[in-house]
């Protein structure tokens, strides 16, 4: 069963085209990353699927309905969770009303969905008076899944995970991460730069490069392969 | 008499009163990004509208309130799905000027309808004082500040207890990060214009109560609430309360001191100072509008 099936996705800018003919699919409770180089198109192709750009061609399946045409805000209902590039985190607001707005499509189960979160991510739960934007950046990154997970989402995307974390405070992220996917079932799809934690906390993988997939297929099988070791993670 | 004292009290009971007048003003500017130069005829509409139901309906203008704000709200949302949506797809210089030609448009509407006549609303206890030491407190400048107090504290309460006010607040604060957790942004800036136009109204009827007025004493009534939003800075309510206490303080003392003509030259005098000391407004929130 799929999560998601994107097929032919291509979308832009004003005029100019970003991606074009993508086809990547999740499988329900898989992990699959996007890589590739910056500017390749993976925040756009993000963005698309949780409907904050619109396609200009293809399709797009979330389970056997196509959400294509949805706003936004209708995807969220339906399960789809965005992590996005920058956050995009209620400065202004503490981090339990950060949560909170998190579970505006799902107000019923409030609280045993921030239990949840605050069980997976403690510091949150010290930090749950603070405002968002006097985090550190690795709490950020917790608060921006976190709200995400409020949502109750079946596919939790997130957009460069590591970014300007530092390396330990990765690694118990993607911990976490892994723990969310066994424990709640639910399915990811992470863009990251850093191709060898892509790769090893993944199931399957795809290669951007030029708003194009240019490679993909399972992560075991990609970290050993030449050419993405050379590329991508710069071994030899 | 201690002159400085009354002008203190009459500057807290004025301030009072501006802070709920600008706070609709400094919401619709800080969700909607749109600075509605016609917010100060929607105030005089809502005294005429006061005015009209104290005349025909025998309705007093305190108890008129809520007629206002329903009726304010609905001419807010009906404004914003009529006009300012399709203006917000435009450049931003064109809602300005849109919202210009409505306040030329309300204001000579006004002006057809009941003339350019000096029009009060003479309640019964209009006239009425007390004196609290040796200060003069005028009953219904008493009543108007209280009023106004509370309704600023329920719109505090709406914006920060109820789904519906996070929402609001969630938008002006980062757009997408809103749209990501499933809210309608185009929904939340229709009840934000609704809401922000029904306190114009609202204060409309205070406004009425408190002094005559003409079709139009708008452009004025503008002035002042952008001069308010200036002054406290944009992103929280405390912020339309501390400008709006700011220029009822500055009006007085300074129409007192150096004489009527010299109030709003000292108030635009100030707001220069504030714009290049503190850009963000007195107490501009911290993290509002950053992530747009
Ligand atoms: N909001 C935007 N408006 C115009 N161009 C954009 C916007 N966002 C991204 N781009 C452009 O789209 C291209 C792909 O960007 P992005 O999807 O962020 O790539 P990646 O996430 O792979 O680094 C880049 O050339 C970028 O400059
Ligand atoms: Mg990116």
């Amino acid at each position: 069963m799929r999560v998601l099936e994107a097929k032919e996705v291509t979308t832009g800018y004003g005029d100019v085209e970003i991606i074009k003919n993508i086809e990547l699919y999740v499988n329900d409770g898989e992990i699959v990353a996007i890589f590739g180089s910056n500017g390749s198109g993976k925040s756009t192709f993000l963005k698309a699927v949780a409907g904050l750009v619109p396609l200009w061609n293809g399709t797009l399946h979330f389970g056997s309905e196509r959400i294509d045409e949805l706003p936004a805000y209708e995807r969220v209902k339906r399960g789809v969770a965005l992590a996005p590039e920058g956050r995009h985190l209620f400065l202004g607001m503490s981090v339990e009303e950060n949560l909170l707005m998190g579970a505006w499509t799902k107000r019923d189960r409030v609280k045993q969905n921030l239990d949840k979160v605050y069980g997976y991510f403690p510091q949150l739960k010290e930090k749950r008076g603070s405002l968002a934007g006097d985090l550190s950046g690795g709490q950020q990154q917790m608060l921006s899944i976190g709200k995400a997970l409020m949502s109750e989402p079946k596919l939790l995307m997130i957009d460069e995970l590591s970014l300007g974390l530092a390396p330990a405070v990765v690694d118990s992220l993607a911990q976490i991460l892994t723990r969310i996917n066994r424990e709640e079932g639910i399915s990811m799809l992470l863009v990251e730069q850093e191709v060898s934690l892509a790769l090893e906390i993944s199931n399957r993988a795809y290669v951007f490069d030029l708003g194009r997939v240019v490679d993909s297929g399972r992560s075991d099988e990609l970290i050993k392969r030449d050419s993405i070791r050379k590329t991508y993670m710069g071994l030899a | 008499m201690d002159t400085g004292l009354q002008l203190l009290i009459e500057s807290l009971l004025l301030g009072g009163f501006y802070s709920f007048m600008a706070v609709g003003f400094a919401l619709i500017w800080g969700v909607l990004n749109i600075l509605n130069l016609a917010y100060g005829s929607y105030i005089i509409l809502g005294a005429y509208l006061s005015l009209f139901l104290f005349r025909y309906a025998g309705l007093d203008p305190i108890l008129s309130i809520p007629v206002s704000f329903a009726t304010g709200f609905l001419f807010g949302i009906l404004v914003q799905k009529l006009i300012f949506n399709r203006a917000m797809k435009l450049e931003p210089f064109m809602v300005l000027i849109i919202s210009f030609g409505l306040d030329v448009l309300i204001s000579n509407a006004l002006n057809l309808l009941f003339k350019a006549d000096v029009r009060s609303i003479n309640v019964s206890y209009g006239g009425d004082s007390f004196l609290l030491g040796e200060v003069i407190i005028s009953k219904v400048k008493l009543l108007v500040f209280v009023l106004s107090l509370l309704l600023t504290f329920a719109l505090y309460l709406f914006l920060n207890r109820t789904w519906t006010g996070k929402a609001i607040r969630a938008v002006a604060l980062d757009r997408d990060g809103a749209m990501l957790v499933g809210i309608n942004p185009s929904q939340i800036f229709l009840i934000t214009a609704g809401l922000g136009t029904a306190i114009s109204f609202s204060s409309g009827n205070l406004y009425g109560i408190l002094q005559g007025f003409t079709p139009f004493d708008g452009g004025l009534l503008t002035v002042k609430v952008f001069l308010i939003s200036i002054l406290g800075g944009l992103g929280r309510i405390e912020s339309a309360v501390a400008g709006g206490f700011l220029l009822a303080f500055i009006e007085i003392f300074s129409s007192f001191y150096m004489g009527e003509g010299w109030k709003l030259f000292v108030a635009l005098a100030v707001m220069v100072g504030v714009l290049i000391f503190r850009p963000r407004g007195l107490l501009g929130s911290k993290y509002y509008g950053e992530a747009q």
